[in-house]
């Protein structure tokens, strides 16, 4: 603590404080700052160490790799960007499966979306008994995982399951579902809507983060209150919106588990998606080079949209002024 | 607007209580078909455990199983070795969850309440691998595993957790930021480590995000497919998503004992949804996922 302080006192003028550091000891610090740096270093090491083995190391690696042919049994032949012309020239499963990954996104993102801020909106209403809704919604999106997958995959079965059920009563033959080639992905998506709980409860933490008074202020200029949800509400949890869209964007670009376990890629490959096509190249048909060059072109397709989103993210989400924290 | 005469006629008050009391009313009604449809296959995954076969497999479908047994539980059970699965994935799940918790928090307080040349630096390149798609590492780290002999064991699924999860980082250091400063420094002043200071101030002042991080950890663990699916090869290693998986492959048309085996896989999960409940809706609400 003391060094801090006779740096200060050891500068003349008030003008050498504010300029003199910046200009000659860039990289000067006290040993009081040097010591709760190293401690710095010293607690994210797990990190750094995970960073290099786990994360910065792999995909280095796998760029290399995707330059290559590899079977993991003979040694690794280098092909240069022959991968990557063949996905382009010579794949046409590249281009079904880029395909029906991008259907599932358009079809599963913008609306769970949606599904999750009106359900935000109704569970912020205050009524009585909204922790027993708010539980309801939430349920099944910890559910996640194999267990549900299996559950809606009986859900859609064209004979017995409960869609079909449903349907019938009401005078319409359901389709075959999962084994209907244009039916299956849709199927999938609709699945993906019992999902939405997580994304309720991000927007549902927006929403009680707004503050009232901009309400009260909006409703004394005489705003409706259309206008107050469309001029407050929605910029105010466009963060919200920003976050939830790149994540769960992200998250549906590499979707695996539902058409690995429902239908395998069928039917005629209408589920296939790219992270499974990834998947039976890398692990079934040990194509490791393949499967590495699809990983990179999936890694910058993400990498290149993300950033779109970043840039289009200046007309659409509204960031608050804070008052100076940090 | 209100072209209705009754309507002028009431006194202003008693027409906003009117108003609020239709909007609550419409409220509940659109809340209470949404519950429905998220209830439904819940209810029908619970309808088809308890149902003698010769209900399952009928149109159309009976909604209430009667006679009501538990015949599925106990043949499904059975069919596969159930208890090894559950132990392995409970082994899986609860050391990645030590490990991840541990790791983490260590990492986001240094990110929180340490100051470092390249933190800022560091702390964009944390959020960036928020972004790397887990399949690009996939290859690699697999070559990896497969190099030291870790294929075919637990490691390659716990080992990573104790590295630090970016985003659990991520929520650990929103929470902490919001630990007033004032609250280290008379600590360092009687000869605190920055550990100290993690350890005896931060941590118990952390309960709700701590919660939150230790159940999406283990909803990480638990239901995770894809790292299973390609490191264990060994039917006695399997865990519960590999064994659930497999049965579908096994006895696709049995579908009475999937059912009844895709239940207890959820049991975990909701025991656990309903102790930490309070504590993780606070620390998701806490955190505020700002970007």
């Amino acid at each position: 603590m003391s060094e801090t302080v006779s740096v200060g006192t050891t500068v003349p003028t008030e003008r050498a404080v504010r300029y003199k550091p910046k200009l000659f000891f860039i990289k000067r610090i006290s040993p009081l700052a040097a010591h709760r740096e190293r401690w710095f270093y010293l607690m994210i090491s797990p990190w750094l160490i995970g960073f290099v083995l786990f994360q910065g190391g792999p995909i280095v690696a796998s760029a290399l790799l995707s330059l290559t042919n590899w079977d993991l049994v003979h040694a690794p032949e280098w092909v240069g960007l022959e991968h990557f012309v063949a996905m382009f020239t010579q794949d046409p499963l590249f281009w079904k499966t880029s395909w029906n990954t991008l259907y599932y996104t358009v079809g599963s993102v913008p609306t769970g979306l949606v599904l999750a801020f009106v359900l935000a909106l109704l569970l912020n209403e205050r009524v009585h008994g909204v922790n027993i809704f708010r539980t309801i919604f939430f349920l099944p999106s910890v559910l996640s995982g194999i267990a549900v997958i299996l559950l809606w995959g009986w859900i859609f079965n064209p004979k017995f399951g409960i869609i079909n059920g449903l349907l019938a009563t009401i005078g319409i033959t359901g389709p075959g579902w999962l084994q209907d080639e244009q039916w299956a992905m849709p199927a999938l998506i609709i699945m993906s809507f019992w999902g939405v709980g997580w994304m309720m409860l991000v927007y549902l933490a927006g929403l009680q983060g707004v503050p009232k008074e901009l309400y009260e202020a909006a409703e004394i200029d005489g705003a409706g209150s259309w206008a107050r949800f469309r001029h407050i509400t929605v910029p105010m949890v466009s963060p919200v919106t920003f976050f939830l869209l790149i994540t769960s964007m992200i998250g549906s670009f590499q979707v695996f588990s539902q058409s690995y376990v429902l239908t395998h890629g069928g039917p005629n490959n209408a589920t296939l998606t790219y992270g499974l096509y990834i998947y039976f190249n890398a692990f079934v048909w040990n194509k490791m080079g393949y499967g590495a060059a699809l990983a990179w072109f999936l890694f910058a397709a993400i990498l290149v949209i993300t950033l779109i989103q970043f840039k289009l993210a200046g007309r659409w989400v509204f960031y608050e002024q804070e008052g100076s924290r940090n | 607007m209100n072209s209705s005469s009754i309507w002028d006629a009431l006194p202003w008050r008693r027409r906003k209580q009117l108003r609020q009391l239709s909007r609550s009313a419409l409220v509940y009604l659109i809340l209470g078909l949404l519950s429905i449809l998220f209830l439904i296959p819940f209810f029908w995954m619970i309808s088809t455990s308890f149902k003698p076969p010769r209900l399952i497999y009928v149109d159309p479908p009976v909604w209430i199983p009667d006679p009501i047994t538990l015949d599925n539980f106990i043949n499904g059970w059975k069919q596969l070795n159930w208890a090894q699965f559950y132990q392995n994935s409970a082994i899986i799940t609860v050391l990645s969850v030590i490990g991840g918790l541990i790791s983490s928090s260590i990492v986001g307080f240094a990110f929180a309440s340490l100051n470092g040349r390249g933190k800022n630096f560091l702390f964009a390149l944390l959020l960036a691998t928020l972004m790397v798609p887990a399949v690009v590492t996939l290859i690699p780290t697999f070559i990896m595993f497969s190099k030291v002999g870790w294929v075919n064991t637990f490691l390659p699924l716990i080992v990573p957790q104790w590295f630090a999860n970016p985003f659990y980082v991520f929520m650990f250091r929103q929470f902490f930021l919001t630990i007033p400063h004032e609250l280290y420094d008379s600590a360092e002043l009687d000869g605190c480590t920055p550990f100290d200071l993690y350890w005896r101030i931060a941590v118990p002042l952390s309960g709700p995000v701590f919660a939150t991080a230790a159940l999406f950890a283990f909803l990480g663990a638990w239901n995770d497919f894809q790292a299973p699916l390609i490191y264990i090869s060994e039917l006695k290693k399997y865990t519960l998503t590999l064994g659930l998986a497999m049965f579908q492959g096994l006895f696709g048309t049995q579908l009475q004992y999937m059912m009844p085996m895709a239940l207890l896989a959820m049991i975990p999960i909701l025991v656990l949804f309903f102790l930490a409940q309070k504590y993780f809706v606070r620390g998701i609400a806490t955190t505020g996922m700002k970007m």
